[in-house]
């Protein structure tokens, strides 16, 4: 037994961020600090949005964040992934050689394209997943029986299913919205929820080398339209008619010396 | 026990070994249920789902989190990134980064590593009690024991060891201060108070640039990593910012957008390899010759500049032949000393150059640089002088001892040394001298050589060669780690007038060595105790068989970390540490000039404690007065508060920055903006060095007697080592190794994937990368060795072996073999890690001078040889 | 219209041993298959051997084959109905129980495939009418009720030529249109090159053809074997020549696809192609090829070899094998080859697999389990159908 325990507990008083921290609820985004809320603002939007995104396959370094952190926004289970960063070379983060022996390697994140003409919504037969007013194709988990047809439609490979309850790391907890139950299909939801507070999606707040452009692509005046505009855009797989509303820049062309 | 505080939460149990399934019942519910109130009552807690309108019939609610704390990350990565903690019951469930930076251009800073630390906090391998030891050491076997037992254990221990050797025989290993002034400044406050001796960092990692000391007298001086936009070219050598400054790396691609071109230097098909626009695939360890080979191409085309060379260094300063030193003014019978005769500090000797003009050896101060009005200071040339003592001598600008050698690096010449072909060589040397400015930017593959003090001062000529030093969008700038102080942390890190008396740990690891300096207090009876803290030491140290050796002499062994690491395992008494989401600190980085707070998100997880309460209740138990007067009364803001003030002069690096400011985000240095070094040289002719932090001017002003950029150094050690001009040297190991025993050279960089060995064990990172350290080998090495991808082998040589996995990819340079640092020994099929193989070897012209963490011996990681077979 | 030959009224109660045998074999399959599937769904799917790459498997394989099976048998009777031949009418009501047990295992074997067998309603309370799953579903109901009115009208101790006539001219096409809704839930998928094909409808119908009549005849056989059911003994020749040419188009429609997938020389139709000629499908395609279509071919073909009985019921043995077989190689290539594949892969869906790039897909004993207990399903509505319509009633005698 040590005496002085009033020194003590004034020295420790501090370091108890219960102590002074509001508890009250609330969304995650009305806690956030002003700078930040205002840093993941969606730039501009019309009357009747479409949300389209932009990947600017320059600048992405290969990362993840943009990955990681949408498995702590949605949840998402150990074993799966929403979105995930491809790497065209022969291995993660590995080259391939092409024909003069050079090695080559890019980086491609990808997550769901949100098809205009969706062919994962086409053949879902209870209109589990649908499309939004906003453009959105979404997973309603309450009508989701699990006959995983859309995940054999979608070209892109990007739904994931729950094959059993959503496993977790042991003492670990996570996410913005709640766990879907086994059985069902989920993916990138576009981060709805945040778009209907006006926050842009995580992965595109998150991405540390700026490749990443949300925006409303009914708005002439939103910067992904002024990048579209000055710069085009690819979609991926186009060939499939699936119209995906997220688009990719390709990297530079480089200057040898 | 009385005196401690209670947990605020009830001790977690120890959570399920394996996965745990989320409860199906919440979570169904949760999902169907719309509405806050239910949900609320089913969990407990304050969970609560929200219907939003876009979304009202998804399901999808969003949920509620109780605070988002704005803190920062701060492992020993030089990243620094602003993070906020989404908090719901008490724990983290959300990372993301605050993108709260007032330059924009940082927005938003972070990377996968940091956003999945929430893992680290909660996860497995978590802490949870103090822990005692009770099986072998490295057993891992510990029994759980409570705060006052292992305090008090610890206090009697350092009592009778400080009674029976003194203090000083107590190591103190606490890593890099970057990521936390305060409680890493703890550590020297203890040192300082008690007569601990303090481990080294920066020299120890192998990160300390010798070639910076050596050259411009500095610690290191880098750029700050926005100023990389506004370069025309970047020469990138042994750097993968792509995977070891993930948030800064886009200002590559902001300077590519501007029309900049990026030169990639790497025996490896790096990430910054793949962005670059030229990658030259070098032999490892021979940058020097590669710069040295691009500077006699700049002089080759005329493309230097001479009066740069004559302004800010040492080129015309006269060098007697007979010596091989300096000639100092005063040894001379007859001196124009007219002009600059003016001394910076009154150790300063007064040098001579030769007028082309008069003829005549014109004297020259320290005061300030330039040259004396209407001199034409010779570079070349062999002149006569006459000394006091009436002998004639021959002197010679230092500069022609510099061209004399470079006249040996033609590209053909550094074509054979590099592997580089010569006329990718002298493209690259055209573009750099011409697409202006242009930078260099180097990472811990050129400068963790033996030699690396060479590499750097060969870069660092070709830099100045061109004038691209004190220039934004030029520089030399080398980026390793997270070592800067960049405050004045006087006041919190020493005990009133007592500092800490500071050993590199290199002397831990391998003793004294012959050519130590004098200045280095080795403690008399050696180490008898060790207290790691913030660091892994047993699987980050060079030359781990040899560490391990060391360790029978230990009586004590304290590791205090948050994670049950390697290291822990082998202490004798564990403390749970909290992480940065649980404590308050202080930080800084090298790459970016904001000072930013660490504030707690959640409270301490189950048992664990911050460093400086560790340290109050530790040195309390030693001796009470030393306590309450340096620890009792301090808390962690307070310590923060006297850093503040100390540098709050209107020149000081905090001036007008208060712990209010910082709470509510980070906090600009007062630093020019662009952050570039030597403005104040470059500019208004300042002498070198400016003042690397916390040293004092007066300790590192030796470094450079001239007060120039020294390319010419005329000490004994590098006179006799044939050393006084940039060079290239081969590897050391190939002395150590045979060459054809051990053709292969082991290269260890850092991993994407983990910070060293941090998030090793995150569950996240390890499904996207795996789980298995692969050694990366080309296919006509692994071929010949009949080795296929994913084969198990062994990596060894003299010094040990190791098994893992090959790794069969043309990114990897014929003859090397490549695994990533900071694997966890648990993830090899055998051995202790990777550094079982490297080396801890001492370069004698690291002890030239003494001044911790900033002349003072770098290891050599990647110099390194070994030998690979199928397992 | 005759219905049956004349049946020997000892036959079954003679020796009753290996009846009780097969309803113990029968009982016993069920079992497992209800205890498989339990535990599957107490577990979820995650006990099955499918990942996110390969999504599909045993399950839908078995689904597939059973739609075949069931249009295949009524496709012989309806059509030899509408062209007015009478060889085969003593088919008639085994090929009925036949098609009316496969669909209805079909419709069954598709339950464990779902995530959330309990919510299977929804397909019924909010079905989207672009998705072929739900016309799928349409029309196994109709087919299935095509199949009971027909076994009604045949069973009636009365004939009725006119209705058996109608019904024909029903069942044709909706036999047909079931196997090509069956095809278009692959068929219509952009995702998948080696499904994505105008032929798959026709393949399906023509391997339909021949796993169908073939199963037809085994069972004819091995109930005039066990039984003292007499067909009339050209039937078995006559199903043989029928499956001579049934396994000709089949295999003529299968290599049409393979040489218009192999001229195109794009690695998008050759990938899978690749797979199964010399790829991880290889053994199975090329037993197929051998013994599912050679061999039984050559049987077939031959009319030396088709008239010993126990050969050609060999041979059709193989037939059904090898439809089966060639489900595996319709589904599996076009799982195999994800349309993104490039590194790491896709996310596995479990915790410690991580990504999957190259997955190969092997059944759990859950699948095989739930697989038994739909083949013992489907054993025992035979059984049951053969005792009631085919054998007399023991009532009856
Ligand atoms: N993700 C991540 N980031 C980190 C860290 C981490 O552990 N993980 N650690 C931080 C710290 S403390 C440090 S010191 C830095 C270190 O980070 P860097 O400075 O980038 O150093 P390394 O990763 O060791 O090596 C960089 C590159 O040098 C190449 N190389 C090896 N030998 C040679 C050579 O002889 N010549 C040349 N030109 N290149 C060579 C390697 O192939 C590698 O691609 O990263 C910091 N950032
Ligand atoms: N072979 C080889 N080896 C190398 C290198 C190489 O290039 N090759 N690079 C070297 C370099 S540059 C460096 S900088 C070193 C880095 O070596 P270290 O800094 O020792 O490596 P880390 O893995 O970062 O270890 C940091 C430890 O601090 C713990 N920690 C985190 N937060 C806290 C806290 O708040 N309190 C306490 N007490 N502990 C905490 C972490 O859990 C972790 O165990 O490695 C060196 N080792
Ligand atoms: S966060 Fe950005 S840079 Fe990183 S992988 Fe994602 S898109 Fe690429
Ligand atoms: S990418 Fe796939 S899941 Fe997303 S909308 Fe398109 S088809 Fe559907
Ligand atoms: S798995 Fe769910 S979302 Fe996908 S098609 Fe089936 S019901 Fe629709
Ligand atoms: S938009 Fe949201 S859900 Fe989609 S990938 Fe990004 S973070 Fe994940
Ligand atoms: S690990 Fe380093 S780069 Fe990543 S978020 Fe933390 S400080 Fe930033
Ligand atoms: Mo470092």
């Amino acid at each position: 037994m040590r005496d002085e325990p009033d020194v003590l507990a004034t020295l420790l008083a501090g370091q108890d961020p219960a102590a002074d921290a509001p508890s009250a609820g609330g969304s995650a985004v009305d806690h956030l600090p002003p700078a930040s809320r205002a840093w993941g603002e969606i730039d501009t939007r019309s009357q009747t949005p479409r949300w389209g995104m932009l990947v600017d396959t320059e600048r992405c370094i290969g990362c993840w964040s943009c990955a990681v952190v949408c498995k702590s926004e949605n949840d998402v289970a150990l074993g799966m992934w929403w979105n995930r960063i491809l790497t065209d070379g022969d291995d993660l983060d590995t080259p391939s050689v092409d024909a003069h022996g050079h090695p080559q390697m890019e980086w491609l994140p990808l997550a769901c394209q949100h098809c205009d003409d969706a062919p994962c919504e086409k053949v879902c037969p209870t209109a589990a997943t649908y499309t939004n007013d906003e453009g959105i194709v979404l997973v309603d988990a309450d009508k989701c029986i699990g006959c995983r047809y859309c995940m054999a439609a979608c070209p892109y490979g990007v739904r994931v299913f729950n094959w059993g309850e959503p496993a977790k790391a042991p003492g670990v907890e996570e996410g913005m919205v709640p766990a879907r139950p086994a059985g069902t299909v989920e993916k990138c939801s576009l981060c709805v929820h945040r778009i209907a507070e006006n926050q842009q999606p995580s992965c595109v707040v998150s991405c540390p080398a700026q490749a990443r452009i949300f925006g409303d692509l009914n708005d002439d005046d939103s910067h992904i339209n002024q990048v579209l505009r000055d710069r085009g855009g690819d979609q991926l797989l186009e060939q499939k008619g699936t119209q995906p509303k997220v688009r990719y820049l390709p990297p530079r062309r480089r200057r040898s010396l | 026990m009385a005196t401690d505080r209670p947990a605020p939460t009830p001790p977690t149990a120890t959570p399920p070994p394996d996965v745990q399934v989320a409860d199906p019942t919440r979570r169904r519910l949760l999902a169907a249920l719309g509405a806050g109130a239910g949900v609320a009552a089913v969990s407990g807690s304050t969970v609560a789902a929200r219907a939003t309108p876009a979304q009202a019939s998804t399901g999808e609610d969003a949920l509620d989190v109780d605070r988002v704390v704005r803190t920062t990350c701060s492992p020993n990565c030089t990243g620094s990134c602003g993070q906020l903690a989404f908090v719901r019951d008490d724990k983290v469930v959300k990372i993301q980064q605050a993108a709260d930076f007032p330059d924009e251009v940082y927005n938003p800073r972070g990377c996968m590593k940091g956003l999945s630390f929430h893992h680290n906090i909660h996860g497995a391998d978590r802490i949870q009690t103090p822990l005692i030891r009770t099986g072998d050491r490295g057993s891992g076997d510990f029994r759980e024991a409570s705060w006052d037992e292992v305090l008090d254990r610890i206090a009697d221990d350092f009592r009778r060891i400080g009674d029976t050797y003194g203090y000083e025989t107590i190591h103190v290993f606490g890593q890099v201060p970057g990521s936390g002034y305060v409680h890493k400044g703890a550590n020297y406050r203890a040192c300082a108070a008690l007569g601990m001796s303090h481990g080294t960092s920066f020299d120890f990692n192998g990160d300390l640039p010798m070639g910076m000391p050596i050259t411009f007298g500095v610690q290191n001086a880098e750029h700050e990593t926005k100023d990389w936009a506004n370069s025309r070219f970047l020469l990138i050598v042994g750097s993968n910012p792509l995977d070891t400054r993930i948030p800064d790396a886009h200002f590559l691609f902001d300077a590519a957008d501007r029309g900049a071109r990026l030169v990639v230097v790497d025996p490896t098909f790096s990430a910054t390899a793949a962005k670059a626009d030229s990658w030259l695939q070098i032999r490892p360890g021979t940058d020097a010759a590669l710069a040295l080979g691009m500077t006699h191409v700049v002089l080759d085309e005329g493309l230097a500049d001479l009066g740069f060379i004559r302004t800010y260094t040492d080129g015309a300063l006269l060098v007697r032949q007979d010596t091989g030193r300096r000639l100092r003014a005063d040894e001379l019978a007859d001196v124009d000393d007219r002009g600059q005769t003016g001394r910076r500090a009154d150790f300063d000797e007064i040098y001579a150059v030769w007028d082309e003009r008069t003829g005549r050896p014109v004297a020259l101060g320290t005061e300030r640089l330039g040259m004396p009005d209407g001199v034409e200071a010779a570079l070349e040339g062999s002149y006569t002088v006459t000394l006091s003592d009436g002998r004639s001598i021959d002197v010679a600008p230092a500069w022609s001892h510099v061209t004399a050698e470079l006249e040996r690096w033609s590209p053909q010449q550094a074509e054979q040394v590099t592997g580089v072909p010569a006329d990718l060589i002298v493209r690259a040397a055209r573009a750099y001298a011409t697409e202006s400015p242009a930078a260099i930017l180097m990472g811990g593959g050129s400068n963790h050589w033996f030699h690396g003090d060479q590499i750097g001062r060969s870069y660092a000529l070709l830099a100045t060669v061109t004038g691209n030093i004190g220039r934004s969008g030029g520089g030399f700038s080398v980026y390793v780690g997270q070592y800067k102080v960049r405050l004045d942390t006087s006041p919190w890190w020493h005990a009133g007038e007592n500092r800490a008396p500071i050993v590199p740990s290199i002397y831990f690891l391998r003793g004294p060595s012959e050519t130590m300096h004098p200045d280095v207090p080795y403690p008399e009876h050696g180490f008898k105790a060790l207290f790691c803290t913030f660091a892994n030491m047993f699987v980050q140290s060079p030359d781990l068989n040899r560490l391990y050796e060391t360790l029978d002499d230990l009586e004590l062994i304290v590791v205090v970390d948050p994670i049950l690491t390697e290291t822990a395992k082998y202490a004798d008494i564990v403390l749970p540490a909290t992480t940065w989401y649980e404590k308050t600190d202080l930080t800084a980085t090298p790459v970016h000039p904001f000072v930013q707070l660490q504030q707690p998100a959640i409270p301490p997880v189950a048992e664990s404690r911050d460093e400086l309460w560790m340290w109050q209740q530790i040195v309390r138990r030693i001796d009470a007065t030393l306590a309450e007067e340096y620890f009792v009364p301090h808390t962690a803001e307070d310590a923060i508060e006297m850093m503040l003030a100390a540098g709050d002069t209107p020149d000081g690096p905090t001036h007008g920055m208060t712990l209010d400011r910082l709470r509510e985000g980070p906090v600009r240095l007062n630093v020019p903006d662009p952050d570039v070094p030597f403005l104040a040289q470059i500019e208004q002719l300042e002498p070198f060095p400016p003042r690397s932090l916390p040293s004092p001017l007066e300790a590192t002003q030796r470094f450079v007697p001239t007060g120039r950029i020294e390319f010419y150094k005329e000490e004994d050690r590098f006179i006799e080592s044939d050393q006084t001009v940039p060079t290239h040297l081969e590897p050391n190991d190939d002395g150590v190794h045979d060459p054809d025993r051990f053709p292969l050279i082991l290269l260890s960089p850092h991993s994407k994937w983990r910070i060293h060995s941090t998030y090793a064990n995150n569950p996240w990172l390890q499904e996207i990368h795996g789980d298995r350290p692969r050694v990366m080998l080309h296919p006509r090495d692994a071929q010949a060795r009949g080795i296929r991808d994913g084969d198990e082998i062994d990596v060894f040589n003299g010094r040990g072996q190791l098994g893992a996995w090959a790794h069969v990819t043309e990114a990897a340079r014929p003859g090397s073999a490549t695994l990533h640092e900071g694997w966890w020994p648990r993830f090899f099929r055998s051995g202790k890690g990777v550094n079982e193989l490297t080396t801890s070897e001492v370069n004698p012209i690291h002890e030239v001078h003494h001044v911790a963490n900033t002349w003072a011996p770098s290891t050599p990681w990647k110099d390194c040889r070994c030998e690979v077979r199928r397992a | 219209m005759t219905i049956i030959a004349t049946p020997s009224p000892t036959a079954s109660s003679r020796r009753p041993w290996p009846r009780l045998a097969w309803y113990a074999v029968l009982g016993a399959g069920l079992l497992l298959g209800l205890f498989s599937f339990g535990y599957q769904w107490a577990s979820g799917l995650t006990v099955t051997g499918l990942t996110n790459t390969v999504t599909w498997g045993l399950y839908i394989v078995v689904f597939m084959f059973l739609v075949g099976i069931s249009a295949g048998g009524l496709i012989v009777v309806a059509g030899s109905e509408l062209i007015g031949s009478h060889r085969l009418e003593s088919l008639n009501v085994l090929a009925v129980i036949v098609s009316g047990t496969a669909i209805a295992a079909a419709a069954v074997s598709i339950i464990p495939d779902l995530g959330r067998p309990e919510m299977a309603w929804q397909m019924i309370v909010s079905p989207q009418p672009m998705s072929p799953l739900v016309w799928d579903m349409a029309v196994i109901t109709i087919y299935l009720a095509i199949a009971a009115i027909d076994l009604w009208i045949l069973t009636r101790p009365w004939p009725m030529p006119r209705a058996l006539r109608v019904m024909a001219m029903v069942s044709l096409p909706v036999a047909v249109l079931v196997h090509s809704i069956t095809a278009w839930i692959f068929g219509f998928l952009v995702a998948r090159p080696f499904w994505n094909t105008a032929i798959l409808a026709p393949l399906f119908i023509s391997s339909a053809l021949v796993s169908g009549t073939a199963l037809v005849l085994v069972i004819a056989w091995i109930v005039h074997r066990v039984t003292a059911w007499e067909p009339p003994p050209h039937v078995f020749g006559d199903l043989g020549r029928l499956l001579a040419w049934f396994v000709a188009v089949d295999f003529f429609l299968l290599s049409a696809e393979l040489i218009t997938a192999y001229t195109s020389q794009t690695d998008y139709h050759l990938a899978p192609l690749h797979m199964l000629l010399t790829g991880r499908l290889a053994p199975v395609f090329w037993s197929q090829i051998l013994l599912g279509v050679l061999v039984p071919f050559v049987v077939y073909a031959v009319p030396r070899l088709r008239a010993r009985i126990p050969l050609l019921v060999g041979a059709a043995t193989l037939s059904i094998l090898g439809v089966f077989a060639k489900r595996v190689d319709i589904l599996m290539p076009g799982m195999y080859d994800p349309q993104v594949s490039m590194a790491p892969g896709i996310p596995a869906g479990r915790p410690d697999q991580g990504f999957i790039i190259d997955e190969l897909y092997v059944p759990t004993w859950v699948e095989y389990g739930v697989v038994v207990g739909i083949a013992a399903f489907a054993g025992a509505l035979i059984t049951i159908g053969v005792r009631r319509y085919v054998l007399p009633r023991p009532e009856q005698s």
